[in-house]
């Protein structure tokens, strides 16, 4: 096969990668010819308009604008295998079909999760913000905020699933086995914080009391 | 195999690596499509050239920061339109209305009133001639060059595509449409080429 057969088939987008990189890394004047008859050939025949567009002082005016600029040299990112492979399977018919299953999972799993909050998974993000910058008070109110916003997401999720579901996600956590205790005797209001203390050897666990504030 | 997207990516790795040659492939294959998109902006032919001619010197600059993550054509025609509109601030005018959503691909190539700005009477007598020219080339191929290169060029097939409606191999495709593009090539090229000078 000729070097501008590989040129043709380059404009085209249908050369291997191999040959692509030998090819450029051999690239000489007849090679660069070839590329731009060829690509004007391609470019007339989609409208002959373009002739008026076709200036070889033009190319010549970037050729000599281009070699005073200084040489680009730029940290070369080469795709992943993992990526290359991706990008492979995403192309191929069978690729379409899983990422189209996986896009009907995502779909699914994202109107299940609107529809079922994980409660502990909140309550974990509070946390990490308390420990941050969000004061007990705070810290109150959000817990507040998210039990309430949890009531009322149900209703507007998934009609005839979410009902069931919220009976298993709301289930308590803890077993029969299980007692809790309260470190603090008279809480001032119903909705305050608490945070479980140091497991108990005997399985006991401790829960203290951190802000009534509201 | 890979596509015209990912080829021009490699095109630009090899310009990220210092090879200035590599960045007149891409200059070449599209520097008359940007000057086409920029015929709906700027109406002078010698404002379309500088325009051009910037962009490209703009993308070459900032080719470092180019990821692939578009298409190449993609990127230089926001860079040929951004640059455009500010020649037509400097110059004191309103940036006439761009169709970018439609055209930003810039594959399409209808007429456009734009056009007859910048046409001139030799222009138009060479236009003409190099249509007629093409049309001539192309009818003078034999039947299978003739129906590869005109499925590839102007409805965009693939060479897997175009090998199944003529039920043969890749190769054969491959191959048919380099030698069609040959024989036009001959044919047009000394319309194309300056008095006594290469003109590509």
């Amino acid at each position: 096969m000729s070097q501008k057969e590989n040129i043709s088939a380059l404009l085209d987008g249908e050369l291997e990668e191999s040959d692509l990189n030998r090819l450029l890394a051999n690239l000489n004047d007849e090679h660069l010819d070839a590329w731009h008859s060829y690509s004007a050939v391609g470019d007339l025949m989609r409208s002959s308009e373009l002739a008026t567009l076709h200036q070889i002082h033009l190319l010549e005016r970037i050729d000599l604008a281009l070699n005073a600029e200084p040489t680009v040299v730029a940290p070369v990112l080469k795709a992943s295998l993992t990526q290359k492979i991706a990008a492979k399977f995403a192309g191929s018919a069978s690729g379409r079909r899983f990422a189209a299953s996986l896009a009907a999972v995502g779909v699914l799993s994202f109107a299940l999760y609107q529809a079922i909050p994980p409660v502990d998974k909140e309550v974990q993000m509070v946390r990490v913000q308390a420990a941050q910058s969000v004061s007990d008070d705070e810290l109150a109110l959000w817990q507040e905020y998210f039990m309430a916003h949890q009531q009322n997401s149900i209703r507007g999720g998934l009609a005839g699933v979410s009902p069931i579901a919220r009976v298993e996600a709301d289930r308590p956590l803890m077993t029969s086995t299980e007692r809790v205790g309260m470190g603090v005797a008279a809480p001032a209001e119903w909705m305050n914080v608490w945070e479980p203390a140091s497991p108990q050897m005997n399985g006991e666990v401790q829960f203290n009391y951190v802000s009534a504030n509201r | 195999m890979s596509s015209d997207k990912d080829d021009d990516y490699l095109i630009v790795q090899r310009v990220q690596a210092g090879d200035k040659k590599a960045f007149n492939l891409l200059v070449s294959k599209y520097h008359r499509r940007v000057g086409r998109l920029l015929t709906r902006m700027v109406r002078n032919q010698e404002d379309i050239e500088e325009v051009v001619q910037e962009t490209f010197i703009k993308a070459y600059r900032a080719i470092g920061s180019f990821r692939g993550e578009s298409a190449f054509y993609t990127w230089i025609y926001r860079i040929a339109i951004n640059t455009a509109k500010n020649l037509l601030v400097n110059q004191g005018r309103r940036p006439s209305t761009l169709k970018e959503s439609n055209d930003e691909d810039g594959e399409t190539f209808e007429d456009n009133a734009a056009l007859s700005n910048i046409d001139t009477p030799e222009s138009l007598y060479q236009t003409k001639q190099i249509g007629e020219a093409v049309n001539e080339a192309i009818a003078a191929l034999p039947e299978e060059l003739r129906s590869a290169l005109v499925m590839r060029e102007i409805d965009g097939l693939s060479y897997e595509e175009i090998a199944q409606i003529m039920d043969c191999p890749i190769g054969t495709v491959r191959s048919r449409i380099f030698r069609a593009r040959e024989a036009v090539a001959v044919r047009i090229k000394p319309l194309l080429e300056p008095k006594g000078g290469k003109r590509w």
